[in-house]
């Protein structure tokens, strides 16, 4: 007899252990000479391993069609941590000396560094060589920041720096 | 009025386009004379027109104090005119057309810049704020050090006991 399920098949010896009562709870289904699937012991008794193994397939797309995973980004991802200038993605401009004022210490007029502005690599070298084309163009004041700009709102506070600075 | 048309030898020309910025007039007070600014900017871009460049904008910026005192030609000065000039020309030719302008008396600072849009750039701040050990920089400042020790050294074999020394 060909034994789908792959359970193996025991016979109780008349006078084994396992004969005591406590042991045959599914009597049926340990003596048959079929092997027993985990469907054996259900309310309708044991299925017939084609009955197990036929389905509908439009049955089952139905069923899973709101459990199928959506493609999409994952959601759980971190918001990387981004520098002011790319974060909103802000245009360096060697007129533009207001801006570029902002990232100038008042006291010194020298440029504040990557520790301060908390500006990406990259981001602090466009700033350094703009304000340096500037300068040269002769739209930026050198030794010192304008005065127009000192009330001008800050974008980083120059005492809290990640690293202790100079100025 | 000057109007003429392109010949075909164009084609071959670098077509980037320069920013002429800080052409700046000598010391003429705020309430300047028009004339004379505008005699000084058509002289300029007559002297790129000779060189076989095409301007495409003029923008004046404004009469105002200069940020810091400017020393041109023997003079001092505190105020003056800002004007851009965005011109096209052959690479060859922009030397000679730089050389003109610091020649010239009424311009305190000429300078000239290659009108290039800025590379795109994606910010890496949250890489540099990691950790010193999970910094790729530092990573590999780590694996270049493992390099310089001496091969010798380096190929040495490593005994690995669970003891912690050498049973043998």
């Amino acid at each position: 007899m060909a034994l789908t399920c792959g359970r193996r098949i025991f016979v109780l010896a008349k006078n084994s252990l396992l004969s005591h009562p406590a042991y045959l709870r599914l009597p049926g289904a340990v003596y048959s000479g079929r092997a027993s699937c985990s469907t054996g012991g259900g309310q309708d008794g044991p299925h017939t391993p084609e009955d197990v193994m036929s389905f509908d397939a439009e049955k089952l797309e139905e069923l899973l069609k709101d459990d199928i995973p959506v493609d999409m980004s994952n959601p759980y991802q971190k918001e990387k941590v981004q520098c002011l200038l790319c974060k909103y993605d802000v245009k360096l401009d060697y007129k533009n000396v207001r801006l570029l004022s902002q990232f100038v210490s008042p006291y010194t007029g020298k440029m504040y560094g990557r520790n301060i502005t908390r500006l990406c690599r990259k981001r602090q070298e466009e700033l350094k060589s703009t304000i340096a084309k500037s300068k040269k163009a002769g739209y930026m004041a050198v030794m010192l920041k304008s005065v127009e700009f000192l009330k001008d709102p800050k974008l980083f506070d120059p005492n809290n720096p990640i690293r202790p600075h100079n100025f | 009025m000057y109007c003429f048309i392109l010949p075909n030898k164009l084609a071959n020309w670098n077509t980037a386009s320069f920013l002429v910025s800080g052409t700046l007039v000598e010391a003429s007070p705020i309430e300047f004379e028009k004339n004379s600014t505008v005699a000084v900017v058509k002289r300029i871009a007559e002297s790129i027109l000779d060189e076989g460049g095409f301007v495409s904008k003029i923008e004046s910026l404004g009469a105002r104090e200069l940020p810091y005192r400017m020393r041109a030609h023997g003079q001092l000065h505190s105020k003056g005119s800002y004007f851009l000039l965005d011109f096209v020309a052959p690479p060859i030719k922009i030397a000679d057309i730089t050389d003109n302008f610091k020649r010239d008396v009424d311009l305190i600072r000429p300078v000239v810049f290659n009108k290039e849009d800025p590379l795109p750039i994606t910010c890496t701040l949250h890489q540099e704020i990691k950790p010193p050990a999970y910094r790729s920089e530092v990573q590999k400042m780590i694996q270049e050090a493992k390099q310089r020790v001496p091969i010798s050294k380096r190929k040495r074999f490593k005994l690995v006991t669970s003891v912690g020394y050498n049973p043998f």
